[in-house]
């Protein structure tokens, strides 16, 4: 297990594992944590979240895959972020779920691949953010075994409740090769502010459906598409969209008075959302909450370790 | 102009500051189904590829030079040895009774060769490796070889294919040391260098690889193995009228997958040798012989493993 690394997994795909992992990440190295974002997704959207997509550092996965196959000591692409370093994903990350009985061929524990590959690394960094697969259970069997925490983000559709407690079976399962594994909380993404009652039964389900075992995260991503799909069209995270572009536009107010005669100048003409610093907080008190949760409870391992 | 009365996230984002980095080793492993006390054999414990913390041959993707001590030259390249007894899991630090890259193992067999011809009852007690060299410590039998053993390096340098061989020898302990300098950066430097296989046979390639095994050794090995057979790959046709050679579209159409990258570091010396077959064999380029060279190679593992 690689201390304080965090899989961010949900079986049922398009529940916001990628999103919620670029900006964990990006928000932690804002934080001057220094983090490492693993992209284990063969269709490699993180590169679109964090913008190295189609860089020269960006090999498909390439790079992951023969730290995997061969133990080598995987190369991050360094300093997407001040203080972010990004393992890519891609198409030849699939490949590992070929490989997966030539491990056992050979006496290598096959869900502890992704763990060895790492851990040369991980001494480097604060925080290790995986992006696990929706689908591939290969993959993201290596992230649970890998990793110390899971963190499950779901939207309140039945398929997304499923999902979450298909990635349950796994966790069971995977806690026989990594017994550290903790479940450190669902986040309820993609949600509208308003509709309290459904966000009351969504908890409800899952609590009725995890037991006490997985808390759920207080903070929650609401449903914001424009801002969401602006960031993301420019490479930005909603933070840095937020502070880079709305936060210096001018109001709608300036903007249609000094557009109503001429046309705007260009500062005036760039398109922005509006509500881009609800979804930057939304993402902000959960980036709070979930370094937190992770500390305290680094806090009370050490203590019980201490103790006994 | 802008827009001050929004509420910041940054009000909302009050992280706790940074822990301390933990120290290296960062991992506490679940033992894995690998019993290093097993004795070694084909396809136990010691094929297992190495475990965190070991340094393989071969860095990653970015680098655009390979290790010194992988360079080797195609042909003169000893034929690849299916031992695998020997292969064992390195440790980072500290010196090491066994070798862990093959040019140390080579290294290592060849100066107990050449000490053993001269006469001199010698064993391996040490590797260690250093940044340009890496020294191989040899007890003695009987401490009167020590001065043999020493006057012996000056003529090592070329069996190790080394850039320079120094030796001393500690009578209390009775151990020649020798250390081995490789040769100096600019003629041995590897370079990356691209190649475009189909994707069957990268994958078939990555089946039959050993653990320890780069690309680039599986390239050599391939080399060395079926030189004598290039002639027969890709014989020359008389030109003859017939249809129009095939188009990428037709090969789509007929569904043949399109090639990806693989890249293996050569030096120029290797690279010049390789560059010679694809012309002396009518290859057409350096992937096309390669491709084929890891088809034989893939045959002859696949068989030699049934």
């Amino acid at each position: 297990m690689l201390r304080r690394s965090i899989l961010v997994s949900n079986s049922k795909g398009g529940v916001g594992k990628t999103s919620l992992t670029a900006h964990l990440a990006g928000l932690a190295a804002e934080a001057n944590y220094r983090v490492l974002a693993v992209d284990l997704d063969p269709q490699g959207n993180l590169g679109r979240d964090l913008n190295y997509l189609g860089s020269d550092g960006d090999d498909r996965g390439q790079g992951l895959l023969e730290a995997i196959q061969f133990g080598r000591e995987v190369t991050p692409i360094r300093d997407v972020r001040p203080g972010l370093d990004v393992v890519c994903g891609g198409p030849f990350v699939e490949d590992a779920t070929k490989l997966e009985t030539n491990f056992s061929k050979r006496g290598r524990d096959p869900h502890l691949v992704l763990e060895q590959a790492l851990a040369p690394i991980a001494g480097q960094y604060h925080l290790i953010v995986i992006d696990s697969p929706p689908g591939d259970r290969y993959l993201q069997m290596i992230g649970l075994c890998a990793a110390q925490y899971v963190i499950v983000p779901t939207r309140s559709d039945e398929a997304s409740l499923d999902g979450l407690n298909g990635l349950a079976d796994a966790f069971v399962q995977a806690r026989e090769t990594n017994p550290a594994l903790e479940l450190l909380g669902v986040v309820l993404f993609g949600i509208g502010a308003s509709a309290t009652v459904i966000q009351r039964e969504v908890r409800a389900k899952i609590a009725a459906g995890l037991g006490d075992v997985a808390p759920v995260f207080t903070a929650q991503i609401r449903y914001l598409e424009a801002p969401a799909v602006e960031a993301r069209n420019r490479g930005m995270l909603v933070h840095e969209y937020e502070r880079d572009l709305v936060a210096k536009a001018p109001r709608w107010i300036d903007r249609k008075r000094r557009g109503k005669h001429h046309a705007p100048p260009a500062d005036l003409a760039v398109r922005v959302a509006p509500t881009a610093h609800k979804l930057a907080g939304d993402y902000a008190e959960l980036a709070t909450e979930f370094l937190n949760a992770v500390m305290s409870r680094e806090q009370q391992l050490a203590a019980a370790g201490g103790a006994s | 102009m802008s827009n001050p009365s929004r509420t910041s996230w940054r009000e909302k984002f009050t992280p706790p500051p940074p822990p301390d980095l933990i120290p290296v080793p960062a991992v506490a492993v679940v033992p894995a189904a690998v019993d290093d006390d097993a004795e070694p054999g084909p396809g136990t414990a010691s094929d297992s590829i190495p475990l965190a913390g070991e340094q393989p041959a071969s860095s990653g993707p970015e680098d655009t030079t390979e290790p010194e001590g992988t360079a080797r030259t195609p042909e003169t390249r000893a034929p690849r040895s299916r031992d695998r007894s020997r292969a064992v899991h390195s440790v980072p630090d500290g010196p090491q009774t066994t070798p862990t890259t093959a040019r140390d193992r080579g290294s290592a067999t060849a100066l107990l060769t050449r000490l053993t011809d001269a006469g001199v009852d010698a064993h391996l007690v040490g590797v260690r490796q250093r940044s340009r060299s890496t020294i191989l410590d040899v007890g003695l039998a009987r401490s009167q070889d020590g001065p043999a053993a020493v006057q012996l390096a000056e003529t090592l340098a070329e069996t190790l294919q080394a850039a320079e061989v120094r030796a001393s020898y500690d009578q209390d302990t009775k151990v020649a040391r020798f250390q081995v300098f490789t040769a100096p950066a600019e003629a041995d430097t590897a370079r990356k260098h691209m190649v475009y296989v189909p994707i069957e046979v990268r994958d078939a390639v990555s089946y039959v690889i050993d653990p320890e095994e780069t690309v680039t050794d599986f390239f050599l090995a391939a080399f060395n193995e079926h030189y004598d057979s290039m002639a027969s790959f890709f014989p020359r046709r008389r030109v003859a009228p017939g249809p129009m050679p095939q188009t990428p579209k037709l090969r789509r159409r007929r569904q043949v997958a399109s090639p990806v990258q693989m890249w293996v570091y050569l030096t120029p010396q290797q690279r010049d040798t390789l560059d010679d077959a694809v012309e002396e064999f009518n290859a057409g380029n350096r992937s096309a012989l390669i491709t084929r060279l890891f088809q034989e190679e893939i045959s002859s593992r696949r068989a030699a493993n049934t």
